[in-house]
């Protein structure tokens, strides 16, 4: 009964440990591969997007993610190559009430952005080398201990059930902790990952703007994107 | 619900020894700890199935039943199904199956094009109702389904829901009558087709041991075309005796005949001569010749009495022809009865279900639940239903696998069964929840199709893996042991698990086998090359004109691969060119290569697939940038991955490699035979190969392009194309008989004077689906064919423990592909013992009804597209 107890407790770990390679990495107007992303600040009221959003939500392999904490900007990777980034830090999906303005979370989807992790754990292998990485090199067992904290930590941050868009800030202080910490971890684990925390952004503008900059900037802005969920 | 918390139900179950689902604990412990694993499920006799799967609306091969009844007989069963072989066919029929069986099923994949075609066949096996219950969490599929179920609230909703109860169950019960009827109908056109059928095998039987017998001794004693006499069995035992005794005398120690020998031996020499037609010059009475002569054609006119005997009963099976018509129609209005069947069983199981007040609001609270997006709403309002009564008013659901949490609870036991569509692409911790909801499972995937191994992102997924198995495990049990097993999350799939010989499941497997999907040559190579160990495919489409139609063009275009990008711009920019011209100019409507397609005027639907991510990322900007959301909707335009194709089909499929001749270290990656698999076996009709280069040490993709190494010339050369590819010609030493050398020569001399100036050709042992058809009547230009099945051993498999059924199932199949068939039976052809002549009166009238017959089926053969 214990091994099959281990193996149950295995399987729920790893299911929140799942890299879609959903292109998560860019998700804003400008930014992204797709041209069709949506992305809106958590501040913003706008109910034309939320109608959109809702739209973009009925095909079928497409949901709604509440992005919380941003991550902007170019970092260089190990290989010496840029690589530019524009996406939340942890995700979680929600479902749209176009009328309401009301995102609903769906809270036991929150998430570390995996897509992003994969940059910093340098594993941006082309397909078909991907079969080749050398999984127990002993920098990569310790960058995916660090990991696991973050993501631990991740699990513990109290979200509301849903989100109104008027006036709304999510336990600010808890996702700023989360940030902070996040981010010297991230340091911790890529020394080229060179980032300095700024104020929130207020504006889509503003993020985008900061996501064309050469340096990466990382914020507690919380937003709504549309994203491509592999079918 | 996510997989996350059920899982965390899952845990808080097994320490407290409270797991509620027996199948799971069974299948861990097992696994884990070595326990034996017990396959059988609780009690479903093999007759309760085979009623459930006659009830069924189309006909089934051998191993789909085989599938059927694995599945309700196991706790765990598997069904491997190649590319286009009818996995969603087979599984459409297992639900189908439970709705006469009293059971419930559960349908699960990753991939909405899997369940919704599974869908749309249930929905048309069901009279066009929608038999299965399909909800996602996409609003436009939840308001489809709370329509549906307002509809079904409002029909019992007022004082007369009784008496329409009392309706649908006599409505249910005529269609059942009917059925009933017609089935014995049925029985007995099958009862006198196969007593037709053993007649004319026991012809055949006793004509080739006559006719064997006859050749020797016209060989022997060069007697020439003789008359034989018909002895009745009396008279053969007396001669048999006679010679017994001569044979004896001539054999004594002193040789010389006495002069009562001779005497004796003159008289039996005048009977012989008389009673028997023997030749007095060869029968020298001084010579042991004497009763080698007189025993050959004693046996001879012994087995030719007996073919005369079933000459008359043959005269029974004229009409056998008209059986087989009766036969097939018959079947026909079965099968469509049976579909008012399936949705007068739905309609008496709502109305009876729904009776009761408490029922009713069951149902409203499950409509009403569909309006809520909350989560945590939904999660509340699922504890106060009865998800037991639901699926008793509707037993056949289906969901995508990550959808499941949002509208089923999470009761153990729900359904009976939980099928598993693609299950090599879904891992174990996201279905073990779906099969808590289980009694037993059956997993249907090809282990020969892509795994989760395949995809590099779950390459990446492991870095975690051993973090997580050890922080668990502790030293208990190694990471390298559950790899072993089959256990681990990013490296196995649920279908690998089940099948991996290491654990004690050894569930029952079936392999379906016969492949309906793609143009026999684009087919042929994925038989060939990946199902060559397991005796192929049978090739259901290798039908008709289909034989004939190019259906692959490799475009190579200059350029290298974009270092970072994965992908060759040349490439893309070819594929959107081509796109454009079958899109926007309708070329599939004039090109050569496409138009015999698609002469029935229906849009084709389009692929493009793409090998790297990169290449998929290039195409579909570009998709949306250059084609409008029209476009993308009347084509079907999908592009995708392998991976993401892996369970879609289109008609045409343009394949783009991302590679140039210069990537020679990217070998291992393009020659995986998994992904080569799924990528060349989603075209219909026909596929474009674009690629930057081949470098040569890609073994797989060189040998593809070898595969349909086809010059253009050949290309407009049917009968060159069948005869050199499907090796469909005229082959004198496969002539079987006598009787086929005569039949050949017949049908040319038919052609050409039925058809002159026609290229009909006449090919001879053609084969098609697994079989070899007898004569096949080929006209490449009016696209036309006729199959001709004429007696032969073929036909009676010695082996067969019931040839009759051998037979029904031989013809069964290539009706199934589409094969017009002509049976030409072989007791015709014979007058007097020998093959029969024109002037024969009786032969020349059949001749005549033979030609009129075969010219109305030719103009009749149905263009197949």
């Amino acid at each position: 009964m214990s091994l099959s107890l281990s193996y149950l407790k295995y399987l729920r770990d790893i299911s929140r440990k799942m890299v879609f390679r959903a292109g998560f990495d860019l998700v804003f107007p400008g930014t992204s591969r797709n041209p069709d992303c949506l992305s809106l600040m958590i501040e913003s009221r706008d109910a034309a997007w939320f109608s959109r959003a809702s739209d973009e939500s009925k095909k079928s392999d497409r949901k709604i993610f509440f992005g919380i904490g941003t991550l902007t900007g170019k970092f260089k990777q190990v290989n010496g190559r840029n690589k530019k980034i524009a996406a939340p830090l942890f995700l979680a999906q929600v479902t749209i009430d176009p009328e309401g303005m009301i995102a609903f979370i769906h809270k036991d989807s929150l998430s570390l952005n995996y897509d992003i992790v994969q940059y910093l754990l340098k594993t941006t292998v082309k397909d078909e080398e991907a079969e080749n990485i050398d999984f127990n090199n002993p920098d990569l067992v310790t960058l995916r201990h660090l990991l696991d904290g973050i993501a631990d930590r991740a699990s513990r941050l109290i979200l509301p059930d849903e989100i109104r868009v008027t006036g709304y800030k999510i336990a600010g202080s808890q996702v700023a902790e989360l940030i902070d910490s996040t981010l010297g971890d991230f340091k911790t684990i890529n020394p080229s990952f060179s980032c300095s925390q700024i104020p929130d952004f207020q504006t889509r503008s503003q993020l985008i703007q900061a996501s064309r900059q050469d340096s990466t900037n990382a914020t507690n802005s919380c937003f709504f994107f549309s994203g491509k969920f592999p079918d | 619900m996510s997989t996350y918390t059920a899982l965390n139900k899952l845990i808080v179950q097994i320490p407290n020894t409270t797991s509620e689902n027996k199948l799971i604990e069974d299948l861990l412990s097992s696994t884990l700890g070595g326990e034996p694993f017990t396959l059988q499920s609780p009690a479903i006799s093999e007759e309760q199935i085979r009623q459930a799967i006659k009830f069924i609306p189309f006909t089934l091969s051998e191993r789909q039943k085989n599938s059927i009844y694995q599945a309700w007989t196991n706790k765990i069963s598997y069904i491997q199904g190649p590319p286009g072989t009818g996995k969603s066919h087979t599984i459409a029929a297992i639900m189908l199956s439970a709705f006469f069986l009293g059971k419930k099923v559960l349908l699960v994949s990753q991939k909405k094009a899997a369940i919704d075609v599974v869908q749309a066949k249930v929905r048309d096996l069901s009279g066009g109702q929608d038999a299965l219950i399909f909800i996602s969490e996409k609003p436009e599929v939840k308001a489809l389904l709370r329509e549906r179920l307002s509809n079904v609230l409002q029909d019992v909703g007022h004082d007369y829901r009784h008496e329409k109860l009392h309706r649908s169950f006599l409505n249910h019960e005529k269609i059942g009558s009917e059925i009933k009827r017609k089935r014995e109908e049925l029985a007995e056109l099958r009862a006198q087709i196969k007593r037709l059928v053993g007649i004319q095998r026991d012809y055949y039987r006793w004509n080739s041991e006559f006719i064997a017998a006859r050749d020797s001794f016209v060989k022997t004693f060069r007697t020439g075309q003789i008359p034989f006499a018909i002895l009745s069995n009396d008279i053969t035992s007396k001669w048999l005796r006679k010679l017994s005794e001569t044979g004896k005398k001539r054999d004594r120690e002193v040789p010389s005949l006495t002069r009562c020998d001779i005497l004796s031996l003159k008289a039996l020499r005048k009977k012989a001569v008389k009673d028997l037609g023997g030749n007095p010059e060869l029968l020298d009475i001084l010579t042991p010749s004497f009763e080698l002569y007189l025993s050959q054609l004693v046996r001879c006119c012994q087995l030719y009495s007996e073919t005369s005997r079933l000459t008359n009963a043959t005269h029974e099976a004229d009409d056998i022809n008209k059986y087989r018509e009766s036969y097939q129609s018959m079947l026909g209005e079965i099968m469509e009865l049976q579909k008012k069947y399936v949705a007068s069983k739905q309609s008496v199981l709502i109305r009876e279900n729904l009776q009761r007040s408490e029922e009713r609001e069951n149902l409203d609270s499950f409509r009403t639940m569909l309006r809520n997006t909350n989560a945590s709403l939904i999660e509340g309002r699922m504890t106060h239903l009865d998800y037991g009564h639901l699926t008793k008013i509707f037993p056949l659901w289906a969901g995508l696998i990550r959808d499941l949490g949002s509208y089923l609870r999470f009761d153990s036991e729900l359904f009976d069964l939980v099928i598993v569509d693609e299950s090599s692409q879904v891992n174990i911790a996201e279905v073990l929840p779906a099969f808590y909801r289980g009694k037993s499972i059956c997993v249907v995937g090809d282990q020969k199709q892509l795994g989760l191994n395949a995809a590099g992102l779950f390459a990446l997924n492991r870095q975690f893996e051993d973090m997580a198995w050890n922080s668990h495990f502790g030293r208990s049990y190694s990471l390298s042991s559950g790899d072993e097993k089959g256990l681990l999350v990013s490296k196995h799939s649920i279908l690998e698990f089940i099948t991996n010989p290491n654990n004690n499941i050894q569930a029952p497997s079936s392999t379906l086998n016969e492949h309906f999907r793609s143009v026999p040559k684009l087919a042929e190579f994925t038989s060939q090359k990946f199902y060559s160990d397991e005796g192929g495919l049978n090739l259901m489409t290798l039908v008709g004109d289909k034989v004939t139609r190019p259906c692959f063009k490799a475009i190579p275009v200059d350029g290298l691969r974009e270092i970072d990008e994965l992908y060759v711009p040349n490439e893309i920019d070819e594929a959107l060119k081509l796109l454009s011209s079958i899109v926007r100019d309708e070329v599939w409507r004039t090109d050569p290569l496409l138009k015999d397609h698609f002469r029935n005027g229906v849009r084709p639907s389009l692929g493009i697939l793409s090998f790297t991510t990169g290449s998929n990322i290039a195409i579909n900007l570009k998709l949306r940038d250059d084609f409008t959301e029209e476009e993308i909707f009347e084509y079907r335009i999908f592009a995708g991955t392998t991976e993401e194709f892996q369970g879609n089909e289109r008609n045409i499929m343009i394949l783009l490699l991302g590679a140039d001749s210069t990537i020679s270290r990217s070998s291992a990656f393009y020659s995986d035979r998994r992904r080569v698999n799924v990528a060349t076996s989603r075209a219909i009709n026909f596929t474009y190969l674009i690629y930057g280069g081949i470098p040569s040490n890609f073994g797989l993709l060189n040998s593809y392009l070898r595969f349909f190494d086809i010059p253009i010339e050949e290309q407009n050369q049917p009968i060159k194309l069948v005869e050199k590819y499907y090796n469909w010609r005229f082959d004198d030493a496969k002539m079987e008989s006598e009787f086929e050398g005569r039949v050949y020569p017949y049908l040319c001399e038919f052609v050409a004077k039925q058809f002159p100036g026609q290229p009909w050709k006449v090919f001879n042992q053609v084969p098609s689906c697994g079989k070899r058809i007898d004569f096949v009547l080929f006209n490449p230009i009016s696209c036309r064919a006729l199959a001709i099945e004429v007696d032969g051993p073929d036909h009676y498999d010695e082996n067969s423990t019931s040839y009759t059924d051998t037979h029904l199932e031989r013809e069964s199949i290539l009706l199934r592909a589409g094969w017009d068939i002509l049976h030409i039976p072989y007791y015709k052809w014979y007058s007097n013992g020998w093959l029969a002549e024109k002037s024969n009166k009786i032969f020349c009238e059949y001749l005549v009804k033979l030609s009129s017959e075969l010219k109305n089926r030719i103009e009749r053969a149905p263009i197949v597209y």
